[in-house]
């Protein structure tokens, strides 16, 4: 096709829009209800334009290029339409540009500048719309808004919150949620704000802002650095602004994990760098009798232990950089008596190692399947990658995961296995489609790995797991029928042996003949991946209780991670040497406590969920006195006579890495009321120190389907006593729509010690199940006093 | 919130699942599910409307986008009977505002409003396709027209 615009000659390939051929030509046509991300609306009329034999004008974003057309868009019918298109906004817009937040980066501040007439012909008269909604960090001025409805469709279409929509009509139309009510509560249930902040991105103007990041500083003050988020595995790119030593704002930024999204965590949660409980000197001494230490004293301290110490091993989080889980392992070789290097959260992920498969490939499939606790809670940025990937491919999507959590009700199918059933669906979709669908796979099967996973046998798994009958075949039927299938896999609490990676890429190898298949996949942590390869490398930890315990940046006393028998050994050791930024649960149990940077303070990568490495920015400097976690071990190293060498830890595959671990004892028994649904944390030390996110906790609840409530006389707040095997726990009860009946979910607040230690309890019974009983009268005062 | 008490009644929702039998996909048969509800329950108040998003399986802000864009669906409890008065220009021009005094002057009640007995609920209208009886007036399905103020005291009368 080829179109002139405004005299210049283009040709391209339909179909595409007028706006958007311009833009490839170079000329420039004012918008503001059009965004690339979201669909087109069409409703500011300020992108209008005249087309040669067409007696209107027409929208240029709404507007098909066709072969030969000729398009004006700067002529003086059109300055003038645009003019009063502004006048018409502004005055209904108030004009307090000098405080606005929005200021310096309001795109009607910007058109009006480019645009706009000289004078106004109408009297200013903002609507009486003051709305400022009592949720958290979300502040809606109703007032300001152009009614662009970018953020209802960024809210919907890319977020699938679906909380913001544009209530009334004509001169009462505004963007509101449901009843005015606020974008967090009850009212709005099952579809709540999850405060991404996509939409405060969106808006063009100051109508939605950050409440926690007003006036801490103007757009265009201080230095703006490009980083990863430090939170999950997503790998999501940021910008991190800093202002007088303050970590002020941060927005997310294009990135190949992430496009431009982000979520409630990346956005506000990175406030924690700010915080004043950090730990800025190195603390001697154990269990509140911590104090302040020079840090000659400290090294001396922990230089002394560990020359005296006979056996040590070194655990690091999967949040640190791949270089700084570097420097500890080459610590641990060079420097720890028969030293060994481990890292948290990382179980089954060295299956992956190496590794990788970009989020693009999702617009790549025909049929995406997600495999496991679904990320729109932990992971959000993941959810919208698939949902988005499907919205513009038409890919079907299928989702294999217990809990409802907004992506399960968009997928073509549904299978929910209860439980931890996960890992025995999957065996069963191996097995169904090397018996029925032999002609379909690009690899010849591998007996020996499907002789690894006991149970699973055609017809048995949907018995074992109370699927309906068919329901594998059906699964098994539909992933054959694809030419492109893509596997997302969530290491959620669910998959408790973390058998799920090497099934899903097994399935991945069979299915694509690639010898490298491999899932996308979410570790817990954000380089979770980065530590699987590296803490891999290591010999097995030694059996039996070691002398000395160094911990960087791994909180396993804090968390309620299933590694239990970990924090065990902790309480054991008997010296526990930890680096980390704030004083955690386990950083309270050390005897020498060394600072580590946050991840705006340091350079480094983390390796995503895609297997890509991303490099983290020094955004600012560490307080003073605060160096990096290798400068620290090169600091203990050399106070021994030793330096850090790489390549000396012995290079060696831990046991159980090779084979998977058989989930077929995990089957859930009949005859017990529930099951129970184990919950990951949805929040860390880091976030709770923003403290505006407490109400986002689920606190010290557990969660049931209102339908099974009812059948056993409960409502929301009763107290319940969850009775597993030989162990029981007293909680508060909570409605929930997400947990499917017959099922009792513990959400797992990190705050909530207890349950931690319930659910990490590694004897109970086969499949889990649990009793739920209404407390008594008398019972229940015994169980609150007890709480408290 | 309490999953035990259904405010949408069972036949309600009988007629609802006959409703979607006709659509391929439920959201399809939001306007007509709307006004079924609104008709047995009254008004669309959030514990209605927070059962219907239940059953319709879609976002509430969509429902309530549409609830609030019609302005013949209510947010707020109504009277027994709905009397609504046009306001468009034939009407006016032929005094349309002397039939919404006489209604005032009868019943006490300004557009918006309900009688506090709960029989009826004035309402404005932008017009009701009787042009060619202006001033128009309707009361729940049946047009009067032309009024005049003084007949407005023997219509009322018969609801």
């Amino acid at each position: 096709m080829e179109v002139t615009i405004d005299g210049k000659k283009i040709s391209l390939e339909g179909p595409v829009t007028v706006l958007e051929a311009a833009r490839r030509a170079g000329v420039d046509i004012p918008t503001l209800c059009w965004h690339p991300r979201v669909s087109v609306l069409g409703a500011c009329r300020l992108c209008m334009i005249e087309v040669e034999g067409i007696n209107r004008l027409l929208a240029a974003c709404t507007t098909q290029v066709s072969d030969g057309m000729t398009v004006l868009t700067d002529t003086p019918q059109l300055r003038k339409v645009r003019q009063t298109m502004l006048e018409l906004l502004l005055c209904r817009h108030p004009l307090d540009c000098p405080t606005c937040v929005k200021g310096g980066e309001c795109e009607l501040q910007e058109l009006t500048y480019r645009h706009s007439a000289p004078e106004n012909r109408f009297p200013e008269n903002p609507g009486p719309y003051a709305v400022t909604d009592p949720s958290p960090f979300v502040e809606r001025d109703s007032e300001k808004c152009v009614l662009c409805r970018r953020c209802v469709r960024v809210c919907r279409e890319v977020r699938g919150v679906t909380v913001l929509g544009a209530m009334e009509r004509g001169y009462h139309k505004r963007v509101g949620t449901y009843f005015q009510q606020p974008l967090n509560s009850e009212f709005q249930e099952p579809y709540n704000c999850e405060f991404c902040g996509a939409c405060i991105d969106i808006c063009p103007v100051g109508a939605l802002n950050s409440k926690v990041r007003k006036f801490r500083g103007r757009t265009w003050e201080g230095t703006t650095t490009d980083s990863v988020c430090p939170f999950c595995s997503v790998g999501c790119l940021l910008s991190l602004q800093v202002k007088e030593g303050e970590l002020v704002r941060t927005v997310p930024r294009e990135g190949p994990n992430n496009e431009d999204q982000a979520c409630f965590r990346g956005r506000f949660g990175t406030d924690y760098v700010n915080a004043t409980s950090r730990i800025i000197t190195p603390l001697l001494g154990r269990n509140g009798s911590q104090a302040p230490a020079d840090a000659d004293e400290a090294v001396r301290f922990a230089a002394e232990k560990i020359a005296g110490a006979r056996r040590a091993e070194m655990i690091v989080s999967s949040g640190l950089t791949g270089e700084e889980i570097e420097a500890a392992g080459e610590f641990a070789g060079a420097v720890l008596p028969g030293g060994t290097l481990r890292a948290v959260d990382t179980l089954g992920l060295e299956e992956l190692a190496g590794a990788s498969r970009p989020w693009e490939d999702l617009e790549k499939a025909d049929l995406i399947v997600v495999a496991g606790q679904d990320f729109t809670i932990f992971e959000p940025v993941a959810g919208v990658r698939i949902r988005v990937a499907c919205g513009k491919t038409g890919a079907g999507l299928i989702v294999l995961d217990p809990r409802d959590a907004l992506l399960g009700g968009e997928a073509g199918l549904w299978l929910r296995p209860p439980g931890e059933g996960l890992s025995l669906l999957l065996a069963g979709l191996l097995r169904t489609l090397a018996a029925s669908h032999g002609d379909r796979l690009k690899a010849a099967g591998d007996d020996s790995f499907l002789a690894s996973f006991p149970g699973g046998e055609n017809g048995e798994v949907e018995k074992q797991l109370g699927l309906p009958e068919g329901s594998v075949e059906d699964l098994a039927r539909r992933v054959a029928a694809s030419v492109r299938v893509v596997f997302v896999g969530h290491r959620g609490w669910y998959d408790p042996e973390g058998s799920v990676p090497s099934l899903l890429k097994e399935l991945d190898r069979l299915l694509s003949g690639e010898g490298t298949g491999m899932p996308l996949y979410l570790g817990r942590d954000c380089n979770s991946r980065g530590a699987a390869a590296a803490a891999a490398a290591g010999p097995p930890p030694p059996e039996g209780a070691p002398g000395l315990v160094l911990l960087a940046g791994a909180d396993p006393l804090g968390t309620a991670l299933p590694g239990s028998p970990l924090a065990k050994r902790i309480s054991e050791a008997e010296t526990v040497i930890v680096f980390d930024t704030f004083l955690t649960e386990t950083a309270r149990a050390a005897d020498v406590l060394f600072p580590l940077p946050t991840f705006a303070e340091k350079e480094g990568s983390f390796t995503s969920s895609s297997g890509l490495s991303q490099q983290l920015r020094q955004a600012m400097s560490p307080p003073p006195g605060v160096v990096s976690l290798r400068k620290t071990l090169e600091g203990l190293a050399s106070s021994l006579g030793k330096s850090l060498s790489p390549g000396s830890l012995p290079k060696g595959s831990p046991p159980g890495a090779a084979s998977p671990v058989a989930p077929g004892g995990k089957l859930p028994s009949a005859g017990e009321r529930f099951l129970v649904l184990r919950g990951i944390p949805i929040a860390d030390h880091r976030i709770r120190l923003v403290e505006e996110s407490a109400p986002l906790f689920p606190g010290p609840v557990v969660e049931a389907h209102p339908a099974d409530l009812a059948a056993l006389g409960l409502k929301s707040g009763d107290s319940v006593r969850v009775v597993s095997g030989g162990s029981e726990l007293v909680r508060q009860v909570k409605a929930d729509l997400k947990t499917p009946p017959g099922q009792v979910h513990l959400p797992c607040d990190p705050a909530d010690a207890e349950m931690a230690a319930f659910v990490g309890e590694s004897e109970r019974p086969e499949g889990w199940p649990a009793t739920l009983r209404k407390l008594a009268g008398l019972e229940r005062a015994a169980g609150e006093s007890k709480d408290q | 919130m309490s999953a035990n008490v259904q405010v949408i009644p069972e036949s309600t929702r009988e007629r609802l699942r006959e409703l979607f039998e006709r659509f391929p996909r439920k959201p399809d048969a939001l306007l007509t599910a709307l006004y079924i509800v609104q008709e047995d329950c009254n008004n669309l108040a959030s514990e209605v409307l927070d059962e219907l998003a239940a059953v319709m399986e879609m976002p509430k802000s969509i429902m309530y986008e549409v609830v609030t864009f019609y302005h013949l669906y209510s947010t707020k409890p109504r009277g027994r009977n709905i009397i609504l008065i046009c306001q468009n220009l034939c009407c006016y021009l032929r005094s349309s505002d002397e039939i919404y005094q006489a209604v005032y002057e009868e019943l006490g009640i300004r557009p918006g409003e309900t009688t506090e007995d709960g029989r009826f609920t004035l309402e404005t209208a932008e017009c009701l396709a009787a042009c060619e009886r202006a001033p128009a007036m309707m009361i729940n399905e049946k047009t009067f027209g032309p009024v005049d103020p003084a007949q407005v005291k023997a219509i009322l009368k018969k609801y």
